[in-house]
C-alpha cells in the first residue's frame, strides 16, 4: 500500500505538473491517461487483487502450440 | 526526430554495450544449467549466431542514422503496420526491464539484504534509474566506461583469487553431451544477452559519429562483453565443476569458496559490488528505451513527462510476471528464446528485407524516371533536326 501511495504522489507531483507545463493539450491527455492506469494497477496490487501473470501465460501458450525445448 | 537531443561519443556507446553484456555474464545460470560444464563452448556458439543480427543492425542503422527503432517502423512498414510492430517491441523493452529488475531483486533479496521487503528493493533500484533517466542518456552513459572496466578489473582479479581453487579437469572431457544440448544453450546464449542488443536500435540518433561504422562498434562492445563472458563461465566451471548446474548464481558461489590465504577472503562484495552497478546499467539502458518508444509512440514531446510512469509500471509488472521462481527459470530455458528470436532475430531481418525491396523499387523508379526524362530531352533535341 506504502508503495502505491508514493508511486501515485511521484507520478502525480512530477510527472503529470511537467507535463502541464509544455501547455500542449495532447501532451496533457495521455499522461494524464497514462498516470490513470499506472496508479490503478499499484493500487489493484496493494489491495492484493490477483493479476494475470503475463509470462506464465506465455509460456503456457507457447507449450500449448508445441514450441518449446522438451528435457 | 531524435526524443533526446543529446549526444553521447563512440567510446560512451561501446562501453555501454560492454556493461550491457557483462551483466548478462553475472547471471548467466539459463545455458549454464543445461550445457554445465561446456558452457563456454555455447557462449561461442551463440556468439557466432549473434553475428548475423550485428550485421543486421549495422545495416538498419548505417540507413537511418537519424531514425530510432519506433521511427524506423513507421517509415518502413507505413503506419499501421509500423505501430503495430511498435507495439511488439516496446511489450519486449517493459518486458526486459521488468526481468532484470527481477533478478537484481531476487539477487539482493537472497543474498545481501534479506529482511528488506522485494518492493523496496525494486522501488529504491529504481528511483535512481529514473534519477539519471530524466538527465538524458549523455548522463546515463558517462558513467558507463568507468563501470565497464571496473567490472572487467574485477573479473580478471577474481579469476587470479579462485585460480587455487581452478581445476582443468573439470572442463574436461568436453563435447560428450548430446548434440540438442548444445543446440538449445547455443540459441539460449544468442537470444538472452547477444540478442538483448536490439535495444541500441533506440539510441542510433544519439551517437555522434562521422564515420557511421556501426557494426564495428557492435562487433567490439559485443567482443568485450563476450571475453568477459566467458572468463566468468571458465572461472566458474574450473572451481565448481559439474555442481555448476545446480546454483542459481554460479558467480557468487566461485567468490565465496575462493581465497588467497585469510586475509583475501569472502571475497563475494566485489561481485555484489559489480552486480549492482552492472545491473544498474542495463536496467536503466532498458528504462531508457522503454520510455523513449512510448512517448515517441504516443508522439510526445519529450520521454521524461512519463519517466515515472513507467518505472512504476515496471515495477508492478515485475511483481506479476511469474508465479513463482521454477516457473522463470524454467521458462528462460524453454521457451524465452522462441518468443525474443521473433522480436530480436525475425523482426529485425524482416525490417531490412522491406527496406532493401523498397531501396530497390525506389532506385528502379529513379532510373526510369532519368530514361524517361533524357528521353524527352532527345525528342526535343531531335524535333529541330527532323525539322530540317
Amino acid at each position: 500500500m506504502l508503495f502505491a501511495l508514493m508511486a501515485s504522489a511521484a507520478i502525480c507531483l512530477l510527472d503529470l505538473p511537467s507535463a502541464i507545463r509544455t501547455k500542449e493539450k495532447r501532451e496533457i491527455t495521455i499522461v494524464s491517461i497514462l498516470s490513470a492506469l499506472v496508479i490503478i494497477l499499484c493500487f489493484l496490487q496493494a489491495f492484493g487483487v490477483n493479476l494475470p501473470k503475463l509470462m506464465t501465460l506465455i509460456n503456457e501458450f507457447f507449450m500449448w502450440l508445441g514450441i518449446y525445448y522438451k528435457m | 526526430m531524435s526524443i533526446d537531443k543529446s549526444k553521447i561519443t563512440v567510446t560512451q556507446f561501446v562501453f555501454t554495450i560492454v556493461c550491457f553484456i557483462e551483466s548478462s555474464a553475472v547471471l548467466s545460470s539459463f545455458s549454464v544449467g543445461i550445457s554445465g560444464k561446456d558452457s563456454w563452448f555455447t557462449m561461442i556458439m551463440g556468439y557466432l549466431v549473434f553475428l548475423i543480427l550485428v550485421f543486421v543492425i549495422s545495416q538498419i542503422m548505417r540507413r537511418y542514422p537519424d531514425k530510432t527503432l519506433i521511427e524506423i517502423n513507421n517509415e518502413v512498414f507505413g503506419n499501421v503496420l509500423g505501430r503495430i510492430i511498435s507495439v511488439f517491441y516496446i511489450w519486449f523493452f517493459v518486458t526486459l526491464t521488468s526481468l532484470n529488475l527481477l533478478d537484481t531483486q531476487v539477487f539482493a533479496s537472497s543474498s545481501i539484504m534479506t529482511k528488506t521487503p522485494p518492493i523496496v528493493l525494486m522501488a529504491t533500484f529504481m528511483v535512481i534509474c529514473v534519477w539519471a533517466l530524466r538527465n538524458g542518456i549523455s548522463v546515463i552513459t558517462r558513467y558507463m566506461t568507468v563501470i565497464g572496466l571496473l567490472s572487467f578489473a574485477i573479473t580478471v582479479f577474481a579469476f587470479i583469487i579462485a585460480f587455487q581453487k581452478f581445476h582443468l579437469s573439470n572442463l574436461l572431457p568436453p563435447m560428450q553431451q548430446k548434440p540438442i544440448v548444445y543446440v538449445q544453450a547455443s540459441h539460449i546464449v544468442s537470444t538472452i544477452p547477444f540478442g538483448e542488443i536490439i535495444v541500441f536500435l533506440m539510441l542510433t540518433p544519439n551517437v555522434s559519429s562521422s564515420s557511421k561504422k556501426y557494426g564495428r562498434y557492435i562487433l567490439i562492445g559485443t567482443l568485450l562483453g563476450v571475453i568477459s563472458m566467458l572468463l566468468v563461465a571458465i572461472r566458474d566451471i574450473g572451481v565448481l565443476g559439474e555442481t555448476i548446474k545446480y546454483f542459481t548464481v554460479p558467480s557468487l558461489e566461485t567468490q565465496r569458496v575462493s581465497s588467497i590465504s585469510k586475509i583475501f577472503s569472502r571475497l563475494e562484495v566485489l561481485y555484489t559490488i559489480i552486480f549492482t552497478a552492472l545491473m544498474y546499467s542495463k536496467i536503466v539502458v532498458l528504462l531508457y528505451a522503454a520510455t523513449a518508444a512510448i512517448a515517441q509512440f504516443f508522439k510526445l514531446k519529450t520521454y521524461k513527462n512519463i519517466s515515472l510512469l513507467i518505472a512504476a509500471l515496471c515495477i508492478v509488472y515485475t511483481l506479476n510476471l511469474y508465479d513463482s521462481g521454477i516457473s522463470h527459470g524454467l521458462s528462460g530455458m524453454l521457451v524465452v528464446p522462441f518468443l525474443w528470436s521473433f522480436i530480436e532475430y525475425i523482426l529485425p531481418i524482416l525490417t531490412l528485407c522491406v527496406i532493401l525491396i523498397k531501396s530497390k523499387f525506389k532506385k528502379e523508379g529513379t532510373e526510369n524516371d532519368a530514361v524517361r526524362v533524357n528521353g524527352k530531352r532527345g525528342n526535343l533535341s531531335l524535333g529541330p533536326s527532323l525539322g530540317n
